[in-house]
This record gives C-alpha cells, structure tokens and sequence, in this order.
C-alpha cells in the first residue's frame, strides 16, 4: 500500500500543473474543460477504471481542447495507479519525445525510472534516474532518492546507498522503511556493525505514534536484538528486546530473544521465568512454537530432565495438534472463495495498486497465511485478481445494458414507422414559402401604416366594426331631409367619432411598437420552424440507416464485450490457481518447520529417555 | 553460544518478515508465469478499457443525443464558507436530480474535480433551471440557497455549471449557474 500511495502521490504531482505546496499539499488543477474536471472527480476518488473511460472518451470526442498534454500526464499516471505499467511508460515515452519543458521531463524521467524498477529492469531505472539534471518538487526528490539508495543496495554498495539516504530530508515513513530494508540487507550480507548503526539511527528518530511506524519501530528492535544476540553481546541485545512494546505483535519473538539472552549468560532460570509464560500463547505463533523447544532444552541444560522429557512431550502434542489443523485446512481449504472474498470487487472496486487485502484476524488462515499476504507476489496476484474479478462484473452489466439498448433501438425504429404518415403529412402542409409570403406581406402593411401614421390600420375587429357603423351611421344621416332634428344628431356622431378616433390616436404608438414587436417574434418563430423543418428533413433521410448503423455498432460491441469476458474469465481462473497454488506453498512451508520441530523434540525427548534408562533400572 | 540455541536463532532470523518500503522495496521474485499473467492481465485490461470508452460513447449518443443533450456540472472553489450535503435541480419546474455528497466526493471536488451532476434531453428553446444547494454554512449552521438560470438550448449540446465559491469579502458562500462555451 504504501509502494503505491507514494505513487500516487507522484501520479498527483505530475498531473497537477501547479508546484507542491511547501506542506506537501497539492493545489486544486485549474480545469479549462469541463469534461477534464470530470476525470479528475473520478481520479481523487480512486476510481481510476471510470476516470480512464471518461478521459479516453473525452479524448475521443474532442472534449479536452485545453488540456492536451495534461490530459495525456494524467493518463500515464492513472494507467500506473490502475497497475499498468507498459501503457504508463508508452504514454511517458512519447511525451518525452515531445518539447516538453525541462521541470516536466525530469518528472516523466522519474516515474519511467520506477516503472523501470518495478518491473525489474534495475540497469535501465538506474540510467533514467541519472537523466534528471535538476532537484525535483520535495516529494519527488524523494521519491527519487528513496529509489537511487535502493538501486545501490542492490549493487552491492551499501556505504552509498547509507550516503543517499543520508540526504534524504524527510521524516515520512518511507524514509523509515528503506532505512530499515537497507539495515536489514547489511545485516544478510554479514555487515552486523553497519545495519546495527542504521537501525539504531532509525530508532533514534523517535516519534513511534503511527500504528505503521510503531510496529517499524518494532521489527528493528527485534532485529537488532538477534543481531547482537547472534555476536553474543548480550546486554544491548536484552535493552532492544526490553525496547518492544508489549502489546505489539512481535513480542513473543522479543520474550524468546529475552530468554536466549539469558540463556546465553548462564541464567538458564531466569529463561525459563520468560518462556514459561511465552509457551501459554497462541500456538500458531512461530515464536511460540520455538519456545516449546526452548523451553525443555534448558530444563535438560539445568539437570531437570524428567521436566524437560515432560515439555518435550508437550511439544510434541501441541506440534502434531497443529500439524493436524494445518493438514485440515490443507484438506477443506476452498482457497478460491477466500480469494474471492478477499478481492471483493464490491469494496474499492476501482482502487488500482493502492489496494491492499486484509485477512481477518479472526481467520483460521490469519496465522499461517500472515506472511503469505505481507508478501509482495501474493499481493499482485491478488490484485490482478481482484482486477480481473471487476471487470468481469463490468462486463457482465455491459451485456446487460446492450439488451436494453438493442430494444431501445426497435422501440424507437417502430415508433418512428408509426409517426413517419402523420410527419410526412405535416410537412406536405407545411409550407414555409407561403408562410413567409404572408409574414412579408404583414410587414409591408405595417410599413405603409406607419409611414400614413394611419391609426385606423391598427384598429382591432370590433374597433373596425365599430368605425364601419360609424361610416354607415354617417352616410345615412346625409341623406335625411332638412327639418328633421339633425343638427343634434350630428353632433351626437361628431362626439361618438371623435371618442373612437381619440382611442385609436392615443393608443396607435403603443399599437405600432407591439405589432412590431409580434413581428419580430414571427420571424424568430419562422427561423426555428425552418431549422425544425431542415433538422427534421435530415433526421427522415438518415433515420434508416441510423437505425442500421445503431444495430450493427451494438452488436460488434456486443461480439467484443463477450469475447473479453470469456477470456476474463480464463484468467480469473488462471489466476485463482496460481493464488492456490501460493497459498497451499505458505502452508506447506510451515507445515515442514513444524515437522522439523517436531523432529528435533522427538530426538531429544529419545536422547532422555535414553539417559534416564539407566538410572531407573538402578532403582529398586 | 551452544549449537543449538545458533541453530534456532538462525531460524528466527531467517522469519522475520522483511518491511517493504513505500516503491521500491519490491522485490522481484515473481517467475516467469507470474509475470506473463501479470502481462495478459494488463493487455486485457487495455482492452476492457477500449471497449469501455466506445460503450460510452456509443451509450451517450443513443441516450442523449446532440442536438437535446444538456449536461448540468458542479464545481466547488475552496468551499471554506459552505460544506456541501446535497444538491437539489428542477429544470422547467420538474425535479431533474436530488443528489446526496459523501465526504469522499465532496473532498475531489475541492481538489479541483467536477462533477457530471445531471444530463437529459431537452429541446430546443427556453429553459429554467433552479438549483437548491443545502449544507453547512459560516459556523457550523445549516445553510440552504437558491440559484436560478434561464438558457437557450440550440441544436449543439449545452453544458451549464453550477459553482459554489468563497466571497472573502462577505464572508459567504456564492452560489452561480452559467453556461460552458
């Protein structure tokens, strides 16, 4: 977990534009394109298998007009957190190959050394990282001297790797793992003194608050306690022991180291006090199981032989019950459905390399398979497991919803046959020409009303109406005969004209701006009808061929995404298998320390016997 | 020291489990099969992901067509006035999402994400959107705003931002909707 967080801190710092910040932080990427702050959505939640898809769709789509080389940064580095590794360096290769600026090529410098190195091209990592001629941003510049000082270990030249290391200014617990790998890699190689001064520089440090540092911490006391017990130097290896905390989960190996120390100077019962309570724990430890050796070992050093033959025969017991357990789940063990459950692809489906199995403590596994998952080929298989378990269920839902688009394609198709008459139909009646003819003709009207500023042209119906009356009125008044009470009536119809013309004057500017104004509106209407129209025309002409074109895409994806699941499938097996078959060989490598165990109490419970032989036949 | 007692402290030895450190502890034990599973697995992979994206692609065009397709995105700028709980959107007065945040996406959003909050197909013409963002507010209080946009979707696809910033000055969350040229 902790190789790939760093990597995804290098995938965050190469991607995003801006320095890191001097807390370490990043600052948010200041997104131009709205389907690019989409994929980084995508990434920060490590659901990089999404964040891949939408990137590479966006790409496709051109969706990504600002974001070229930053999209394609982004893509190499979600490929590396997504665990692929060859595609990563392709990406980076080719990015190198264009003018990118020097900050930049010294970080694709970088992560190409440590996709070099992950695969075991240590040669080829060494020389990229000699390719980045400037200091990088803090973290990369750790990153980048973390893996110089491991490229030196493991050539041999560990005074330069310490040198390296040296220069590494940071408190992160990366620091503190490769401080200690490369103590631990002194010690192997028979150099006592300089892994005992690197571990004890680390424990030096202090500062053991993290659950992860502390047992770090942990493993280095116990480390450096064998190694000073192994040169017979006895009181710092008890200090170191004495150093383990209690509760940690190395102290039974630290309580067997505090009783060879004591063994070792002649206190073989003040051993025993330690192993005594030691042998009471869990017998799967291997700490404990030592100590079931131990124990009647200095019980016989003492003279107590008839003690020691009984803890023998303890041991013995308590070996074969466990060699019976081992061999009971060796028998029943369905490793593939803790596989299964292990690589459960429901939980962080997406989280590429930074993911992790757990085995739960409360496992009968959880004993004899803890070194098994601490292990760094396990997890990998693990991982491409659980990879290949996700997309199983990706395409699975796939093939699912290919069905419904494959149906959504003959609803439309049917529907559309349905409504072809009637939309045929209203496009014969619909004729634009006319339309506009009509639309002109009304604007040339209103022209010619507003250049007579002639009020009566805008006059309603009923207005009109009334103005026709009016017109009648009138003329009907000029042919009554003199003597009849005209001149009263005439004045009448004066006042009634004048109240209607009145109304007409005083409203004709309002009148005029709102029939411009419904103009303007029919020639909106008229545009969009148009390209409705013209949109329409185009979708009746490729309609059929769409629906043709539709199918034949679905069904080629349909082909593809069954192809890949069967071969999904094949590796998920394959994979399974190989999981076993690392499983079953942690098992049976225990299963063989327990019977050597085994064996060594059998010989000397025997070597006992034999010498307490003689002295019960003297007796009476 | 007694043969024995080397012997078991040999073997003691041998089973301390070495620490990996962060990228570069791994050691490269892996056999030739491993590794050539390891390969098949990321050229399938690669391939999955192909056909992803052409799915995509294919699944938008058939679901949301160009000419009606309006995509509705959020984005948060700093976020130091307002924690975001859910977004609540009605589009023409019909409620087009309620979206409840984790802690998770509310955190990418702040580092710059942006979410594909809603896509629909709408058609060409005037349109309302109102969205209702509830959360916490300056000290801790719940906090509900509106923001309302009115747009013109065209026959090219129409993509609006809904964006929630920090005004320093009024010590107060910003709310604002506006289209994405």
């Amino acid at each position: 977990m902790r190789r790939l967080a760093a990597f995804c801190l290098l995938l965050y710092s190469v991607v995003a534009a801006e320095a890191v910040a001097q807390a370490g932080e990043t600052l948010p990427t200041a997104v131009k394109d709205p389907f690019y702050g989409e994929v980084l959505f995508d990434f920060h939640q490590q659901h990089y298998f999404s964040a891949i898809t939408h990137l590479r769709a966006a790409q496709q789509q051109g969706r990504l007009p600002h974001h070229g080389v930053e999209a394609e940064l982004l893509l190499g580095g979600l490929y590396l957190a997504y665990g692929m590794q060859k595609n990563a360096e392709v990406i980076f290769t080719q990015l190198l190959q264009q003018s990118v600026d020097p900050a930049q090529r010294n970080r694709l410098w970088l992560a190409l050394a440590k996709i070099n190195y992950q695969r075991g091209y240590e040669p080829e990592a060494a020389g990229l990282l000699q390719r980045i001629d400037a200091p990088l941003p803090r973290s990369q510049e750790n990153e980048r001297q973390l893996l110089a000082s491991r490229l030196l270990a493991q050539r041999g030249l560990y005074a330069e790797a310490a040198a390296q290391l040296a220069s590494y200014q940071s408190d992160s617990l990366d620091s503190d793992f490769a401080q200690y790998n490369l103590a631990l890699d002194h010690i192997r190689q028979g150099r006592d003194a300089e892994g005992r001064m690197l571990l004890e520089a680390l424990l030096q440090r202090g500062g053991s608050a993290e659950p992860e540092r502390a047992v770090l911490y942990d493993k280095g006391r116990i480390a450096l306690g064998y190694s000073y017990l192994q040169q017979q130097k006895f009181a710092p290896a008890r200090h170191w022991f004495e150093q383990v905390r209690l509760r940690s989960p190395f102290a039974s190996q630290a309580l067997l180291g505090l009783g060879w120390v004591e063994s070792g100077l002649g206190n073989g019962a003040a051993a025993l006090a330690i192993w005594l309570p030691l042998i009471e724990r869990n017998g799967s430890d291997p700490a404990v199981l030592e100590g079931l050796l131990a124990v009647p070992y200095t019980l016989n050093q003492l003279g107590a032989q008839q003690q020691a033959l009984d803890h023998y025969k303890q041991a013995i017991e308590l070996y074969a019950s466990e060699l019976l357990t081992l061999q009971g789940i060796t028998s029943g063990m369905n490793f593939v459905a803790l596989a299964q459950e292990l690589a459960d692809p429901r939980s962080a489906a997406e989280a590429g390399w930074q993911w992790r199995a757990e085995i739960s403590p409360d496992s009968i596994l959880s004993p004899y398979l803890y070194r098994l998952m601490a292990g760094h080929e396990f997890q990998e298989a693990l991982r491409n497991y659980r990879d290949l378990l996700y997309l199983e269920t990706n395409l699975t839902q796939w093939l699912a919803d290919l069905d419904a688009y494959e149906a959504m394609v003959d609803v439309r198709e049917t529907g559309y046959q349905t409504r072809l008459p009637l939309i045929l139909d209203t496009l014969a009646k619909l004729d634009s020409n006319t339309l506009q003819q009509q639309r002109d003709k009304s604007a040339l009207q209103l022209h010619e009303i507003e250049a007579a500023n002639d009020a009566t042209g805008l006059a309603t119906a009923d207005e009109q109406q009334l103005l026709a009356r009016l017109a009648q009125i009138e003329a009907r008044m000029q042919r009554l005969e003199a003597g009849v009470d005209v001149e009263k009536q005439q004045r009448k119809f004066a006042v009634l004209k004048g109240l209607a013309l009145w109304r007409l004057e005083t409203e004709y500017p309002t009148r005029l701006w709102q029939t411009k104004q419904q103009l303007q509106q029919l020639d909106e209407t008229l545009k969009l009808s148009t390209e409705q129209q013209r949109s329409l025309n185009t979708v009746l002409e490729r309609s059929p061929n769409d629906f043709k074109r539709y199918r034949q895409r679905l069904q080629n994806r349909r082909q593809q995404t069954v192809l890949l699941q069967q071969q999904t499938k094949r590796l998920a097996r394959q994979s399974e298998a190989h999981l076993q078959q690392l499983a079953q060989a942690a098992v049976v490598g225990i299963k063989a320390r327990i019977e050597d165990y085994q064996g060594q109490a059998l010989f000397a419970a025997a070597q006992i016997y034999d010498a307490l032989l003689p002295a019960q036949k003297e007796q009476p | 020291m007694k043969v024995g007692m080397r012997r078991l402290l040999a073997g003691l030895l041998l089973l301390l489990p070495v620490v990996m450190p962060a990228a570069l502890a791994d050691e490269v034990d892996v056999t030739a099969d491993v590794t050539a599973l390891g390969e098949q697995v990321e050229t399938l992979k690669k391939q999955v992901l192909d056909l992803n994206r052409d799915l995509f692609i294919l699944e938008e065009e058939l679901l949301f067509p160009a000419t009606t397709q309006t995509t509705i995105f959020l984005a948060i700028n700093s976020g130091l006035f307002f924690a975001l709980d859910a977004v609540e959107l009605k589009i023409d007065g019909k409620m087009a999402t309620h979206y409840l945040y984790t802690e998770r996406e509310v955190n990418a959003l702040a580092k710059g994400g942006v979410q594909r909050l809603h896509i629909e197909n709408l058609r060409s013409g005037k349109h309302e959107l109102v969205a209702l963002f509830s959360g916490k507010g300056p000290n801790g209080r719940d906090y509900r705003r509106a923001a309302s946009y009115e747009f013109e979707k065209g026959l090219d696809p129409k993509y609006i931002e809904l964006r929630i910033s920090d005004s320093a000055a009024r010590q107060q969350p910003e709310f604002s909707v506006s289209s994405w040229e």
